[in-house]
């Protein structure tokens, strides 16, 4: 018996050991009371983006977010806090889905209870075919700290942290593409990976809903913006025969309760090349437009109903 | 209480530090922990089931011994009577009543005459089929005086209800776990050191492979009308491997278990994708329910005596009455008689492919026997013959787009799932036959064994997929618990 014991407690060493690492090394700030500074962590932020961020901001909750997906990192928070006069705060992660924004909304919402929340959206949003579920994974790891201690990802950021650490390296992602190149990609493939599977998202739909009766019902201030794409981009939903499902959409988002502001049409800013930085992201300068526009409710170029 | 989770590792944790350090001395009170313990893992799902076990037992329990103690024929008829009509009743009213009604109506319906029933709000409870298989061998091997029944309440009570076998099982016979009960127990370390690699093995097959090809699988099959075309075959054969880890991850971790506890279970499956033939097949998958359907059905029906038309009847009867077994539901149905079919086939037209075929000629048996075995799943899988149907219609669907490898990505969309995700599961897939080939290899098992590194090695890489795979897939219900 000495010797099972013996051998369980040796096959169980290195995963304990493991644990106390990630613990120590603690990549996502989990804990709160690791030795290595954040900026030592980047890699974990580029690893897995949404973990990162909701983890952050539970710890720092605010009644006033920003929600949305990488559409939405060029909306200065900065320039809200400044025209609202109040602390707004960023939720918002790479390929986010829009299950994912209103899990993250409700999530968010247990945790503090809100009052402003901007979302950014897009009709490549609303697709049956656009689901993922990563909050709820999200969820669990809140409630059981072992869920992070033993995650994939936070493994694989606790690795490249501690070689950052040793090696004063940086996680690099060099882009392989040039800036022409990438946009030709974005028309061609990235489109058709949003439009080329396509049906009309009814369980969507209904959550939508849901959410703006609840936002409504709980005195939350929403505000949807429908991001601005290229036009050689935005032409795609008409090669994929989509228009029809588009207008859908926008007269499902103008009918909600909620304010929505649209920029994904032909107009000043999807004409101009340079406001963006490929055919889906503007740059600064246009959130920054957006912003102004929308707080100062002097629209030019969006449109509200 | 599923066996991949937190909860049963702490439960078991404690039955174990019980039964070896403190009650280590009396057989009796160790047996009667064996009971508590069982009853609380199966009152874990919900207590009311409990006593249906318990009913199970107290009747076959006495009625084992009056029959055996019997020797009017007549009255052992009607004493193993009064025991099939108990254990199949409970199994009946529980799994099948609810089919019956809806398929009767359906019947009558096609013939224009519509009757309003009402159907019972009927909860299935876990393993019925299981446990109470294990309790009709006992009455059937005593009437058949092949076994004398125990006099030892507990040992039988515990027998019928033993945890690690009683949801999914390996389905045991009285005659090899019975006397198990009985007999002194030591620890013995060679048998909990490979009690120990099957319960890794186990969680492998369960959490790690069958867990992350399940979302692949249960997004074309819930939904087949979203997904023409590749991803339906991707799904088939994504659904063979994810059942097979399921079950025999099940089985492994129960033998497992019970070696910890000194207990041996029979082999409950042996490389079944490995099989040369559907008859091969059969002798490798499921071995302890096949094997009960042989005893218990195909035998008595006649066997392999009589006229060939017999003997296909046979067959092909037990291969029904065994889709039902697995579930209320055409589709299962369907699966058996696939399986009777080509098995009834292959014992007339072919010959059978021994070891000393060559390589080739085993390579493509094996290939053969793993198509036909997916077709079936096919059935097996999906929620209605319609489904299975329109499945088997539109799998080669988009084959002039195979080339395209966007517009095949494109199909996986919607499934929650990234490539990598798919990735992974492939590279799950290609572990776990190499795992299989090492096992199944002398030379290779040896030389694991000879390098003490290299097999610590492989546990810790397999222990630390599980742990990782763990947090990612939220605890799983095994597929057999519904059956």
């Amino acid at each position: 018996m000495r010797k099972f014991i013996l051998k369980i407690a040796l096959i169980v060493s290195p995963v304990l050991l493991w644990g106390l690492i990630v613990v120590l090394v603690d990549p996502f700030c989990y804990f709160n009371y690791s030795r290595i500074n954040k900026e030592a962590k980047s890699s974990a932020e580029s690893l897995n983006t949404l973990m990162f961020r909701t983890l952050d901001y539970m710890k720092d909750p605010s009644e006033n977010m920003i929600l949305g997906d990488s559409r939405t990192n060029a909306l200065p928070i900065e320039l809200v806090s400044q025209l609202t006069n109040k602390k707004w705060r960023k939720l918002n992660t790479n390929a986010a889905k829009l299950n994912e924004i209103f899990d993250l909304f409700y999530m968010a919402n247990e945790k503090l209870k809100l009052k402003n929340v901007i979302i950014g959206i897009n009709f490549n949003m609303f697709n049956e075919y656009g689901y993922m579920d990563r909050v709820s994974g999200l969820k669990k790891m809140q409630n059981n700290p072992l869920m992070y201690v033993y995650n994939k990802d936070v493994a694989e950021a606790t690795y490249y942290t501690i070689k950052d650490l040793i090696f004063r390296k940086e996680l690099k992602s060099t882009p392989s593409k040039s800036k022409d190149e990438f946009w030709e990609w974005n028309i061609s493939t990235k489109a058709t990976h949003w439009y080329g599977r396509y049906k009309f998202p009814n369980t969507l739909k209904s959550e939508l809903i849901e959410f703006d009766k609840f936002t409504k019902k709980n005195n939350i201030n929403v505000i949807f913006i429908i991001t601005p794409h290229h036009q050689d981009f935005h032409e795609r939903i008409a090669h994929f025969g989509l228009e029809e499902e588009e207008q859908m959409f926008k007269k499902t988002m103008f009918n909600l309760n909620a304010k929505v502001y649209d920029y994904d049409f032909k107009n000043e800013v999807t004409r101009d090349k340079s406001n963006f930085l490929d055919p889906v992201h503007y740059n600064d300068s246009i959130g920054e437009l957006i912003i102004k526009e929308i707080f100062n409710d002097d629209l030019k170029v969006g449109f509200t109903k | 209480m599923l066996f991949n989770s937190l909860e049963f590792i702490l439960f078991f944790l404690i039955v174990f530090i019980l039964y070896w350090f403190v009650l280590h001395k009396k057989l009796k009170h160790q047996n009667l922990l064996l009971l508590a313990s069982s009853y609380l893992f199966y009152g874990w799902w919900d207590w009311r089931f409990l006593s249906l076990i318990i009913i199970s037992s107290v009747v076959d329990y006495y009625l084992g011994i009056k029959i055996f103690q019997s020797n009017n024929d007549k009255i052992r008829k009607k004493l193993l009577f009064i025991s099939l009509a108990v254990n199949l009743g409970f199994l009946g009213f529980f799994k099948y009543c609810n089919f019956f009604i809806d398929s009767f109506v359906n019947l009558l319906a096609q013939f224009n005459f519509n009757i309003d029933t009402y159907t019972l709000n009927i909860i299935l409870p876990v393993g019925i089929s299981f446990y109470t298989f294990q309790t009709l061998s006992y009455s059937i091997d005593i009437y058949k005086r092949k076994m004398e029944p125990t006099r030892d309440a507990i040992s039988f009570f515990t027998f019928v209800a033993f945890f690690p076998q009683l949801v999914a099982g390996p389905i045991e016979r009285a005659k090899n776990l019975l006397p198990q009960f009985s007999k002194k127990r030591e620890f013995n370390y060679q048998l909990a050191r490979s009690g120990g690699r099957l319960v890794l093995l186990g969680f492998f097959k369960k959490i790690v492979v069958a867990d992350s090809l399940a979302v692949l699988v249960n997004a074309v099959y819930n939904d087949p009308e979203g997904y023409a075309g590749i991803p339906m075959i991707v799904a088939t054969v994504f659904f063979a491997f994810q059942i097979y880890c399921d079950f025999s991850g099940y089985s492994d971790i129960a033998i497992g278990i019970s070696r910890f506890l000194g207990f041996n279970l029979m082999t409950n499956f042996r490389t079944p994708y490995f099989s040369k033939s559907l008859t091969d097949f059969w002798r490798r998958w499921h071995i302890s329910l096949s094997t009960w359907f042989k005893d218990y059905v195909y035998i008595p029906l006649g066997g392999s005596r009589g006229t060939s038309f017999r003997v296909g009847m046979n067959l092909f009867i037990t291969f029904l009455v065994s889709g039902l077994w697995h579930g209320a539901n055409w589709t299962f149905v369907a699966w058996g008689a696939i399986h009777g079919i080509i098995l009834i086939i292959e014992k007339h037209f072919s010959k059978s492919v021994n070891r000393k075929s060559n390589l080739f000629t085993r390579a493509i048996s094996m290939i053969y026997t793993f198509l036909i075995v997916c077709f079936a799943w096919i059935f097996f899988r999906s929620n209605s013959i319609s489904d299975a149907f329109y499945i088997i219609n539109n799998m080669f669907s988009d084959s002039a787009q195979w080339s395209d490898f966007l517009a095949i990505s494109l199909k996986f969309r919607g499934m929650g799932l990234t490539i990598l995700d798919l990735v992974y599961s492939v590279v799950f897939i290609f572990m776990l036959i190499t795992i299989e080939i090492g096992i199944k290899s002398l030379k290779i098992k040896k030389l694991i064994g000879d390098y003490n590194t290299l097999r610590w090695a492989i546990y810790l890489s397999m222990l630390f997929l599980i742990i990782f795979s763990f947090t990612k897939n939220s605890a799983a219900n095994f597929i057999y618990f519904q059956f």
